[in-house]
């Protein structure tokens, strides 16, 4: 049907990738480069008593050494309550609190070890549960005076950041029609995004003390104005270029480390400063995945369906919510999973703790959510006797369904993703074990997720066409892996018929590419998306119009062919792209018009706030994308490892722009689940992480794979560009909670929390110990069984 | 105190000097701009930064530039001939086997080193040889495949 | 990493002499895989690096029946396991030395660096316990032999006086039948450290075991040799009392990695796999 998009068209950036020219910010070199290392907090909640450079600023070849009192400006994307580097007190272990800028990285290492630091250490907290009780030490006595966006409601004397309420149909009257209720509680520790590439940044500041920022970051114009506010600057004086970025999954969102080499090289006036993290600070002072506390009350009839929930999600959200906030808000919003339920209670709590910063990791709080969620709906199912692919086909959003925030929904592909799945699992087919001491078990879980932005976000393209028929794409979507410069490039070849290797897509510098808002949350197939696809009709307009004239033809009567504009009619009748891109030229020899530059802005259509009070909204997010995974497993009974043979995931993405790198995301996420369900847990003892390396903190190898099948459902999205949706965080959300599920389904025993690592499964094994449903009672007020400690591992 | 050395690299010649605290990635990146191979964890865990020294894949985070004097390395610039990519950089495109591209010249590399000792590896066999290499993004299936079709090709 | 002096001697006489000069500001670079890595975190802040591996004694790998086989102290890790007479005669050494770290560290690390690292899980110690292997020494007054198991003090500690360098590990002939196997627990598939191991050598019916990363050092299973020794029939029943005994002789520690509990059953587990497996290597 189309020619460009849906076909598997090799990555434009592959060549440059492969030949290892592809620059990457520390890469980078510059003349008079100076190198940067910052200095750290020991202590998890201390204030800073003084802090005394003079030593450092001493050492030969030393050339800047900043502190707090230099950077004193809180920002924040969703609520300003960080600085750069600490001002008034260090909020958790591993916090910058001052750099240095010297000639080599060597001198720079030597110059931060002679920084002093006096602290007086402060009463700290390390978890959720603790930072919400009412004696708890505050980390942010100032909450009451950052500024921070209206859909968020912090609770200033507390440590409570973030609040979002949904009170959906009448919980109490749920709860009494149902036949059972049950309360389950599941948790989800810190974990790090380990992108293969550690945070990087180089500034440079001009004598007009313009600033210009190489960073590695998903969102160049979000890193400007963070930087403009930071700093007082202009935004027309910082300019942020982003290189090849070696992955990101949330981690380079927003800011981390650009606003420290801002006054670096504001005070080496011309030479640029690179500040590039190892391993070690990569996993501690840039951001992390928030931990998750969540408990889910259900409400269920005995046919299956669930007419009530109520579910509570403490977030440990570290030192600085600034971005965490918006995750406790999308954890709320999506807080039941994909199903249709008429009465829903759900609190979303946002809490500071004395630990690294929580911030965005693909999924979004989708992931710790559905944790939960899915482990819960296979509890409640065992309890009725119910399989659980079948009880999530009956409470799945259907056609026309409606939302925990009572959006009504059409075009919904879940069941179509529970229906691949359960067949390329072979649900039901009970498998054989290698050999003695081993079990087999399947498990399923399914997802949903819509980008969590801002309602009114906006991307932008602009599209050049050259002389000689190529074109120029310019776009600030940021391809940080997933193969977005491929796909826009197809989308503005299909409106154009233009070739996609006759496209150049130019990326990432503010100062030329046109605003996009960040590359984050799935958004950017959909939303630069149909940014690209209005600026190639933009453009072609202006080249159908010009052909009009110069075909005396109306414009009606013609279309775009093989980067000719022709008549519908009369295919001889055509001009090429080439000789309209500097406008058209007329018989006597004037012009008219001038260049082609298609222009496009787009912000998803329609999206509104939801009821402060009742999280109610008819239309809070742009799209959902809906999707479904099922594993097999075989454990080990004698040592509790768990071995994922085959995990089956089915997608739909609305539209495949480009098949190929689409699955290739979901296998990608895949093996990311794998990491977050099995291996990966930021250990911590009092705020300290003990693991920050690749010797403690392991993620998945080449050994680890399973055998994956990847089902590609299409149900238009019929705002999306060609209908496509998101797919890139949706891919890692349910790996976790099917092996979970499958875990009961091969031993009967439940681990409520992560990772599912094999020394848990060994104790719940030997143990027989599991944290099933706490069957709190039937309707009939009679007290249940099957009472089982209900806490958390 | 510098060190004269003399190596290959990427078949030419090269003389230099080094300090002796210089570890051979950071000599390959500052001093030669071959900045193809990666610092991921300067701790020999992640991969990223191999290249081959004398026929084998090491970590050059790992190995002082010193002890480069006098041998033969292969980065990952030295792959392509005269612009015809390797079959293996090709294989890799034409599978999607690289997303971020990061872990991709350290993958190529220890995926050469294999098919220059054994040009007909197994699937255990490869995925031994990148055992050590770590990636976030791809999920590793298709870099298997991609090396063993580069294999099928070179056969 | 902070600035060193860097000299690489061809001869051991030198060696000798510069360890001798400089006493603990030298540190030996071998295969560089800990050295580096404990340099890079400042860790340790050495004066003077001594590079090895241009001594041609220190290269050579091989094997006589009178002597047994000869791991010189440069020989890497992948080429004890390629090497044809290890594979025949000492398989349990190539397994174990195979699960060390990846395919790249491997081309540089070395089973005499393993040894002299005297990590409580180096993977390829517990294995030598078991061939009853000697580390071979040199010094001015002349080359010693120490039992391995005499030569490892304790974390980090091995029995080697100023001026002494480590030639090679020397392992005497196995005479006879006999099989062995290495069982490694660890989180991860591939590269990553031991969380427990289990050596298991059975040679004309008498067995040795050692078990690593469950004390300071590699421990012989005594209590668990005795009770194998005596036993007519192995197989999974007959096993249980060496089990146990295994689990009962290891004082390991909880850390980030495992917790102690865990650690002493996969003790047992792994007393009982590496002995079933070194059964099925037995010829």
């Amino acid at each position: 049907m189309y020619k460009y998009v849906g076909q598997s068209v090799k990555r434009v950036d592959g060549l440059d990738k492969v030949t290892g020219y592809a620059k990457y910010v520390d890469d980078l070199k510059m003349p008079g480069m100076l190198y940067a290392k910052i200095k750290t907090s020991p202590y998890a909640h201390a204030r800073i008593i003084k802090v005394d450079t003079s030593k450092a600023e001493a050492l030969e070849g030393v050339k800047a050494v900043i502190t707090g009192k230099d950077v004193p400006n809180r920002v924040g994307l969703y609520l300003e309550d960080k600085t750069f580097l600490a001002t008034d007190k260090v909020r958790f272990i591993g916090e910058p609190v001052a750099a240095v800028a010297a000639v080599t990285p060597e001198i720079a290492e030597e110059a931060v070890e002679l920084i002093e630091v006096e602290y007086e250490e402060l009463p700290a907290v390390f978890s959720a549960m603790d930072a919400i009780k009412h004696d708890a030490p505050l980390i942010h006595e100032d909450l009451g005076n950052y500024k921070y966006g209206s859909i968020f409601f912090p609770k200033p004397g507390t440590n409570i950041s973030n609040h979002y309420k949904i009170r959906k149909g009448d919980i109490e009257k749920g709860f009494a029609e149902a036949d059972y209720i049950m309360e389950n509680e599941f948790y989800v520790p810190h974990i790090q995004h380990a992108p293969i590439e550690n945070h990087s940044v180089i500034a440079l500041t001009e004598p007009s003390g313009k600033v210009t920022v190489w960073s590695s970051c998903q969102s160049p114009y979000a890193v400007r104005k963070a930087l403009s506010v930071a700093f007082n600057l202009p935004l027309n004086k910082i300019r942020v270029i982003s290189p090849a970025v070696g992955g990101g999954f949330g981690g380079k969102a927003g800011t981390t480390l650009e606003g420290i080499t801002i006054p670096l090289s504001q005070k080496c006036m011309g030479r640029p400063v690179k500040l590039t993290y190892t391993r070690e600070e990569d996993m501690v002072c840039s951001f992390v995945r928030q931990g998750c506390l969540a408990r889910i009350k259900t409400g269920v009839k005995k046919d299956g369906r669930i007419v009530a929930e109520e579910n509570t999600f403490y977030w440990e959200g570290g030192a600085y919510t600034e971005y965490g906030v918006n995750i406790t808000r999308a954890g709320g919003y999506a807080s039941t999973g994909p199903y249709d339920i008429p009465n829903v209670k759900a609190d979303s709590y946002c809490v500071y703790t004395n630990q690294p910063v929580g911030g965005p990791y693909r999924g979004f709080g989708m992931s710790e959510i559905h944790f939960a969620i899915e482990q819960n709906l296979d509890m409640v199912a065992a309890e009725l006797g119910i399989d659980p692919v079948e009880f999530r086909k009956i409470n799945a959003i259907k056609e026309g369904g409606h939302t925990v925030t009572g959006q009504q929904l059409f075009n919904v592909g879940i069941t179509k993703c529970i229906e691949a799945v359960e067949k390329d699992i072979e649900w039901g087919k009970k498998e054989k074990p290698s050999g003695p001491n081993k079990v087999r078990g399947k498990g399923i879980a399914c997802m949903y997720k819509a980008p969590s932005q801002p309602n009114n976000v906006a991307s932008s393209a602009l599209i050049k066409i050259n002389e000689d028929g190529t074109a120029n794409l310019l776009v600030t979507a940021m391809d940080i892996g997933q193969g977005s410069n491929t796909a826009l490039a197809q989308i503005a070849a299909e409106v154009l018929t233009i070739p996609v290797e006759k496209i150049s897509v130019v990326t990432g510098d503010t100062d030329v590419t046109p605003y996009e808002w960040q590359t984050v949350a799935s958004r950017i197939t959909y939303c630069a998306g149909n940014a690209v696809k209005k600026a190639a009709e933009d453009a072609k307009e202006q080249m159908l119009k010009l052909a009009s004239i110069g075909l005396g033809l109306p414009a009606e009567y013609l279309e775009l062919r093989d980067e000719y504009v022709v008549s519908k009619i009369y295919p001889d009748r055509k001009i090429s792209i080439a000789d309209l891109a500097l406008g058209l030229t007329m018989p006597d020899g004037s012009g008219i018009h001038g260049p082609i530059i298609g222009r496009g802005s787009f912000i998803p259509p329609n999206v509104r706030n939801t009821d402060k009070e009742t999280g109610q909204g008819e239309k809070p997010v742009a799209f959902w994308t809906f999707g479904a995974q099922a594993v097999d497993i075989e454990i080990d009974l004698e040592t509790g490892q768990i071995e994922v043979l085959k995990v089956a995931a089915a997608y739909d993405v609305g539209k495949a722009i480009n098949p190929q790198l689409c699955q290739a995301q979901i296998e990608g996420g895949i093996v990311q689940g794998l990491g977050s369900a099995l291996l990966e847990h930021q250990i911590m003892n009092k705020g300290k992480v003990l693991n920050p390396n690749f010797v403690d903190y392991k993620i998945p190898a080449v050994r680890d794979v399973p055998e994956m099948i990847v089902r590609i459902i299409e149900v238009p999205e019929e705002t999306g560009p060609y209908g496509a949706r998101g797919v890139g965080e949706p891919a890692m959300v349910p790996t976790a909670p099917a092996i979970a599920n499958a875990i009961y389904n091969a031993l009967g025993i439940r681990i409520n929390s992560l990772p599912l690592t094999a020394e848990k499964v060994l104790y719940a094994i030997k143990n027989n110990k599991s944290v099933s449903c706490k069957l709190v009672k039937n309707n009939k007020g009679e007290d249940g069984e099957g009472q089982v400690k209900c806490g958390i591992n | 105190m510098k060190h004269k050395i003399s190596f290959t690299v990427n078949g030419e010649k090269v003389h230099m000097e080094v300090e002796a605290n210089k570890t051979l990635l950071r000599m390959l990146r500052e001093d030669l701009n071959l900045t193809g191979a990666k610092e991921g964890c300067g701790a020999g865990e992640c991969g990223s930064c191999t290249v081959i020294v004398d026929g084998k894949a090491v970590n050059s985070c790992m190995m002082l530039a010193v002890e480069a004097d006098g041998k033969d390395i292969i980065t990952v610039e030295g792959l392509a001939k005269n612009g015809v990519l390797d079959p293996l950089q090709q294989s890799f495109i034409n599978n999607a086997a690289l997303q971020c591209g990061y872990c991709t010249p350290g993958m190529l590399m220890s995926a050469k080193a294999l098919l220059m000792r054994n040009p007909n590896p197994s699937e255990d066999d490869i995925k031994e040889a990148i055992g050590g290499n770590l990636c976030r993004c791809t999920g590793y299936k298709v870099i298997v495949d991609a090396i063993k079709e580069a294999a099928g090709q070179i056969n | 990493m902070k600035k060193f002096q860097y000299v690489k001697p061809s001869t051991l006489d030198e060696v000798s002499d510069i360890l001798l000069k400089y006493g603990d500001e030298a540190r030996i670079l071998n295969g560089g895989t800990d050295l580096l890595v404990r340099m890079r975190d400042k860790m340790i802040t050495p004066g003077v690096v001594v590079d090895i591996k241009s001594v041609p004694e220190l290269r050579e790998l091989k094997y006589t029946k009178e002597e047994g086989l000869f791991i010189g102290a440069a020989v890497t890790m992948n080429e004890v396991i390629c090497s044809d007479f290890v594979l025949e005669r000492y398989r349990i050494l190539a397994e174990a030395a195979h699960e060390v770290g990846s395919y790249q560290l491997r081309n540089r690390a070395t089973v005499v660096g393993n040894v002299c690292n005297a990590s409580p899980s180096g993977d390829t110690i517990a294995p030598l316990y078991v061939l009853s292997a000697k580390v071979k020494i040199f010094s001015k007054d002349g080359i010693r032999l120490v039992p391995i198991e005499e030569f490892i003090l304790g974390v980090r500690k091995i029995a080697l006086n100023p001026g002494e360098v480590v030639m090679g590990l020397q392992i005497p002939d196995i005479e006879g039948k006999s099989g062995g196997a290495y069982y490694k627990h660890s989180r991860r598939k591939d590269v990553d450290l031991a969380t427990v191991g289990v050596a298991a050598f059975c040679n004309e019916g008498k067995w040795k075991i050692a078990y690593s990363a469950v004390a300071p050092t590699i421990l012989r299973g005594h209590k668990a040799e005795e009770l194998l020794n005596k036993l007519e029939k192995i197989d999974e029943e007959t096993l249980i009392p060496a089990m146990d005994a295994a689990a009962s002789e290891v004082s390991p520690i909880s850390d980030v990695r495992a917790s102690k509990e865990y650690r002493i059953d996969m003790v047992r587990i792994g007393l009982k796999r590496a002995v079933l497996a070194a059964l099925e290597q037995y010829k």
